[in-house]
């Protein structure tokens, strides 16, 4: 960068700086938020205009699979918050460790909502697939979100796996220290970000009573 | 190009212990259990279920933003920002439904 | 007084090539690259409403048969509207002044910077090549309604996907300027003392990021609705296409305070400026702007009276929609209260902002006519509604633009134009714009619908002076642009601060430095438009 004055400024957007980044991601993070919001909006708006059809299509969920996801997404969660703290406290190797066990989880999250996919796939309710046209109004459009939000959730979950994974590589490479660990904490921020989104799928989707 | 002058805020000093991230994801558990026991064996409860479905969905959000996003612990602004957000989404949610219901 | 052009290296001369700017992290390369992709797609815009113009000079087929002109219209809507207005003033004018204003060197995020103005570049292109493809470009209109547009077998998925890459980078845009408001500010700069145009993209920054995404996943389930072929919109299968309209306007009434409130905060600069004296009521300049960010969130529903909502929702709206208006005339208030007991420089800039007022003003007024719930009835889906938008996006919005560039040319190249050109054309361009949209206000309340290709015999003169009004205005348009353009290239030379005004940007030389100051930048010290030394 040429300072061809030679002036330089002491608030200078170059500077290297924690308190912008964390709010840039979190920015990045309320935009996140209103996207999947538009999906909500949708699945109210369906639900109180079909809400005993909603029931009934819920029934085809597997509700000890989706807790057991929850249960994985707030155990990752924890483990990366607390590779944060190792990370503060100059403790590379566990923050690496833990870092490692988030996405590790993240797969074991995968895992089972690949089982859940494939077997509804497999009973013909996918939007196109046979059973699928023979649901009622209220029912199609209940798979049709159930698929849309859990799908994007999903990307998510993989967009997040791999943010995870860079952070990984520069802890590894001492990129990331003890007094230099944005990039850790936003990446906290995201993930804790696709675990919120989750909290929320799961009452809406597993649990309609 | 980053110039390696940092800037003299950064991180709050205050950093959450590995206890503290066990006691949040205990409770983030219960609450998990709680609001699953209340649908399997909750019975006859109707509309109510739904709210206190979301009532506690809300409550486990806001445990994971204040602890693990360590929203208690930063700057207040950014707990207004998300305050204004998440408010702005319930706006829009009770405006549909005040359009939706009276259809 | 000679200027400093030979004795320091400005940001032109930094770096030279076309790699240097198109790979340059630099605020204020990025904001004119921004500047020279806006005004090309801006005159294909103008191209297409030329188009439209001459197929409705007559009644019956002009030019173009009937499916061509709802193309024709549909890229027009498009290619206004998220090629040149939503980010023209922000885009351009915030990027390149924003920093220099608050007295800093860059944004927060200059790489990020760079990304937004390519995914502008890459939208822009998908945008425009959904016009080329198998030459079937999207009819539905910029609104992209259900259930045509999950059926017609025009590029609506490449126009829909276009809008969404622009939408990030108008979320990334606001994202950016939000944090270095917040970060970068010189020292003795609180929110309390910064420029009203800074305040204007705070909150328009807000808006983009928070309302950007809604229209981004509803644009995701048109294309996953054409993809798979059923989907959430679809009544067949209990699904409701007004939630669809919801959804996008949810979106798109907040976006025209996106293209409003910069172009408040262009005019907030250019009165003090431009009558040397303070701004009235800078407090309440500076919180409208956060009540019409906010309260524009709730009126989204003034689109859809005619839809089918119920009773409930349309009253709920109306009401909004009245109490909106309130914020955006105490501005109007404030700003002729500048004027009064000014001593008034009349310049170009001032002339466009004078424009702007009573353009937009009287846009505006005509938006209650809409707001109001019995008379929208009759007006919904009119010309009245195509004027109303037109004055206030056009009239408001673009004449701000252009008035910021007036403004701004001397700074960022270090030149004049020739003053009594920029005058004429301003003049022809003005009477040009009101000979082409009155008539629409006209036309409106005597009952044509907009979006028709063809009309009744009735509708013809007004028409015709519409069209004839077209070609004023363009005229106008390019004589400003080569004024411009000639005033840039061999204009006579001017020092920092010509128009002498006491804003942080006309302490630095024109053009700037790669570094944006040469000296410590000095805040004015009876508040950001202290002109009582001057």
């Amino acid at each position: 960068m040429e300072h061809a004055t030679g002036f330089v400024l002491p608030n200078s957007g170059h500077n290297r700086d924690a308190e912008a980044s964390k709010m840039g991601m979190w920015l990045f993070l309320f935009t996140e938020l209103l996207l999947f919001g538009g999906l909500f909006l949708v699945y109210m708006v369906y639900r109180l205009l079909n809400a005993a059809d909603f029931l009934k299509a819920s029934h085809e969920l597997n509700i000890a699979m989706g807790t057991t996801n929850t249960i994985v997404l707030l155990v990752s969660s924890m483990t990366i918050a607390m590779s944060i703290t190792a990370i503060q406290k100059g403790n590379k190797k566990l923050s690496i460790i833990l870092l490692i066990s988030t996405i590790a989880l993240s797969m074991v999250f995968m895992v089972i909502k690949y089982f859940e996919w494939s077997a509804k796939i497999h009973h013909g309710l996918f939007p196109g697939l046979e059973a699928y046209n023979a649901l009622t109004p209220g029912e199609s459009l209940y798979f049709f979100l159930y698929f849309f939000m859990t799908g994007l959730h999903a990307l998510h979950v993989i967009i997040g796996a791999i943010f995870i994974g860079v952070v990984i590589y520069r802890t590894q490479k001492n990129r990331i220290t003890a007094e230099n660990f944005s990039l850790t904490e936003n990446a906290g921020l995201y993930w804790h970000l696709v675990d919120l989104i989750w909290i929320f799928l799961f009452p809406l989707l597993y649990l309609i009573h | 190009m980053v110039n390696d002058h940092k800037q003299t805020e950064g991180h709050s000093l205050h950093i959450s212990s590995y206890k503290d991230h066990l006691i949040t994801l205990a409770v983030l558990i219960f609450l998990t259990v709680l609001t699953v026991a209340v649908s399997v064996y909750g019975g006859g409860m109707g509309a109510v279920s739904v709210v206190l479905a979301l009532t506690i969905a809300s409550i486990k959000a806001l445990v994971v933003a204040a602890y693990f996003m360590h929203l208690k612990f930063d700057h207040k602004m950014y707990r207004y920002m998300v305050m204004i957000v998440m408010f702005m989404f319930v706006v829009f949610m009770l405006i549909l439904s005040l359009d939706y219901s009276n259809r | 007084m000679t200027t400093a052009i030979s004795t320091y290296t400005n940001f032109f001369q930094a770096k030279k090539g076309l790699f240097s700017w198109i790979f340059s992290i630099d605020h204020k390369r990025i904001g004119l690259l921004y500047l020279y992709s806006i005004i090309t797609f801006f005159l294909v815009g103008v191209t297409l409403g030329v188009l439209m113009r001459l197929e409705l000079l007559n009644p019956g087929r002009d030019i173009m048969d009937p499916q061509t002109y709802n193309q024709v219209f549909t890229l027009h809507g498009v290619v206004m509207i998220f090629l040149f207005i939503i980010p023209s003033i922000p885009a351009v004018f915030g990027n390149f002044f924003l920093p220099i204003m608050i007295g800093t060197d860059d944004v927060s995020f200059p790489r990020l910077n760079l990304l937004s103005w390519w995914l502008y570049i890459i939208g822009a292109v998908l945008a425009l090549g959904s016009l080329l493809l198998g030459w079937a470009p999207a009819d539905t209109g910029w609104t992209f309604y259900v259930p045509y547009s999950v059926n017609t077998n025009t590029n609506v998925s490449m126009t829909v996907l276009a809008a969404f890459i622009l939408g990030f980078s108008s979320i990334l845009t606001g994202l950016n300027f939000i944090v270095t408001i917040h970060r970068l500010r010189t020292p003795g700069m609180s929110f309390l003392k910064m420029p009203l145009f800074v305040w204007s993209l705070y909150a328009t920054s807000w808006i983009q990021l928070l309302a950007t995404p809604v229209i981004g996943i509803t644009l995701m389930m048109i294309v996953a609705e054409r993809f798979f072929g059923i989907g959430l919109f679809d009544p067949a299968i209990g699904g409701d296409p007004v939630l669809y309209q919801h959804l996008f306007w949810i979106y798109s009434h907040p976006a025209v305070y996106i293209m409003a409130l910069p172009a408040f905060g262009v005019i907030s600069e250019l009165l003090p400026t431009f009558s040397q004296r303070t701004i009235f009521g800078y407090k309440a300049i500076a919180f409208s702007s956060l009540a019409i960010a906010f309260v524009g969130y709730l009126v989204w529903g003034h689109h859809m009276f005619t839809s089918g909502m119920s009773e409930a929702g349309r009253i709920f709206f109306s009401i909004m929609t009245f109490l909106v208006a309130i914020p955006t005339a105490i501005k109007v208030f404030n700003w002729v209260a500048t004027l009064y007991k000014g001593s008034i420089n009349v310049q170009p800039p001032l002339l466009y902002a004078m424009a702007f007022i009573f353009l937009f003003s009287f846009g505006g007024l005509s938006g209650l006519v809409l707001g109001a719930l019995a008379t929208d009835i009759y007006m919904h889906d009119t010309y009245f509604v195509v004027g109303h938008f037109h004055y206030v996006m056009f009239g408001g919005t673009g004449f701000a633009f252009f008035g910021a560039l007036h403004y701004w040319v001397p700074k960022i190249w270090g030149r004049m134009y020739n003053i009594r050109i920029a005058n004429i054309a301003f003049s022809i361009f003005f009477i040009g714009f009101n000979m082409l949209y009155f008539p629409m206000i006209v036309l409106g309340i005597m009952g044509m619908p907009r979006r028709y290709h063809d009309y009744l015999p009735e509708f013809h003169i007004p028409n015709m002076i519409s069209t004839i009004g077209s070609w004023v205005l363009v005229t106008g348009l390019l004589l400003m642009i080569g004024n411009l353009i000639m005033g840039i290239r061999k204009g006579k030379p001017v020092g920092r601060n010509p128009w002498n005004s006491v804003s942080l940007e006309w302490q630095t030389p024109s053009p700037p430095p790669v570094s944006n100051f040469d000296k410590m930048p000095e805040i004015p010290k009876g508040g950001p438009y202290d002109y009582s030394n001057h």
